[in-house]
């Protein structure tokens, strides 16, 4: 029998925070075998930058 | 004959001549169209509302390399079956704004720009099977507002940076998307998959491991 025990490293963001590491953005984020918590930070939701509008020319 | 006998046979010709003439005109448009069937670029050619489930209808496989860009953008058909991208280096646009509600394959194994190939397709339910491979580069706005897309199959490679956060997708298709997320962990560096927190809290933690496990981070 193979025991094996499965690490999951979980970060939350505060109340009226958002995570990043300066690319994606996420209330919730488990991080990858090599991704470290000190590559994400809390920034306030208000900094979010907004989706941008799709950049694609009108015909 | 008798002109009686002739009129009794131009009506009951009438429906086949007609029929004839209508195959006529449909192969005269779509062997110019699509060349015989040799054509290959097909940037911008079924885009825009003049292309509906009542006018799309390819006489030969549509078969598109090089830029696919804009292909079916704001076209007005409902389903699509049997279109090959496998050869396409660009899907930009490609069913960007359209009426699609299902589309049974799409292969993007050779695309290196996917920037909002089905962006805005608001109705689109289902993307039966999308084949990625580890050079298909994967663009954030590639699903943007595809607010209905519930069933989607990733099969193949996932390689670069994917996201796909649409609340709508089932289980089955985030695990799709799991399993096509390349083994990194030996590789090393950082690579996320945006499912968004309504479809995170769809997987168990053994599932989301599989992910994590693989070098991705999940957000």
């Amino acid at each position: 029998m193979e025991k094996k025990t499965i690490e999951l490293i979980k970060l939350t963001a505060s109340e009226g925070m958002t995570l990043t590491n300066g690319e994606t953005y996420g209330k919730e984020v488990y991080l990858g075998c090599n991704d470290s918590p000190d590559n994400w930070r809390e920034i306030p939701e208000e900094d979010v930058p907004k989706e941008e509008p799709p950049e694609v020319e009108e015909k | 004959m008798s002109i009686a006998e002739k009129l009794t046979t131009i009506a009951e010709n009438e429906q086949r001549v007609y029929e004839a003439g209508k195959q006529e005109e449909y192969d005269r448009f779509w062997d110019g169209y699509q060349e015989n069937g040799d054509r290959r670029n097909y940037a911008y050619a079924f885009s825009r509302r003049g292309w509906t489930d009542k006018t799309y209808k390819p006489k030969y496989p549509v078969i598109a390399t090089g830029s696919a860009a804009e292909m079916y953008r704001e076209s007005r058909m409902t389903n699509l079956v049997g279109v090959d991208t496998s050869g396409a280096t660009s899907v930009y646009v490609a069913f960007y704004n359209t009426q699609l509600e299902a589309i049974d394959k799409l292969d993007f194994s050779k695309a290196t720009n996917t920037q909002n190939a089905f962006a805005h397709s608001v109705g689109l339910h289902t993307i039966g099977e999308l084949v990625s491979s580890e050079t298909t580069v994967w663009h954030t706005t590639t699903f943007d507002n595809t607010a209905k897309l519930t069933n989607l199959t990733i099969t193949g490679t996932i390689a670069t940076n994917f996201k796909c956060s649409i609340a709508t997708l089932t289980h089955d298709s985030l695990m799709s998307i799991i399993y096509a997320l390349k083994d990194f962990s030996a590789e090393g560096g950082t690579h996320t998959c945006t499912i968004g927190t309504t479809n995170l809290a769809k997987l168990t933690d053994t599932e989301k491991a599989i992910a994590t496990q693989k070098g991705w981070t999940l957000n």
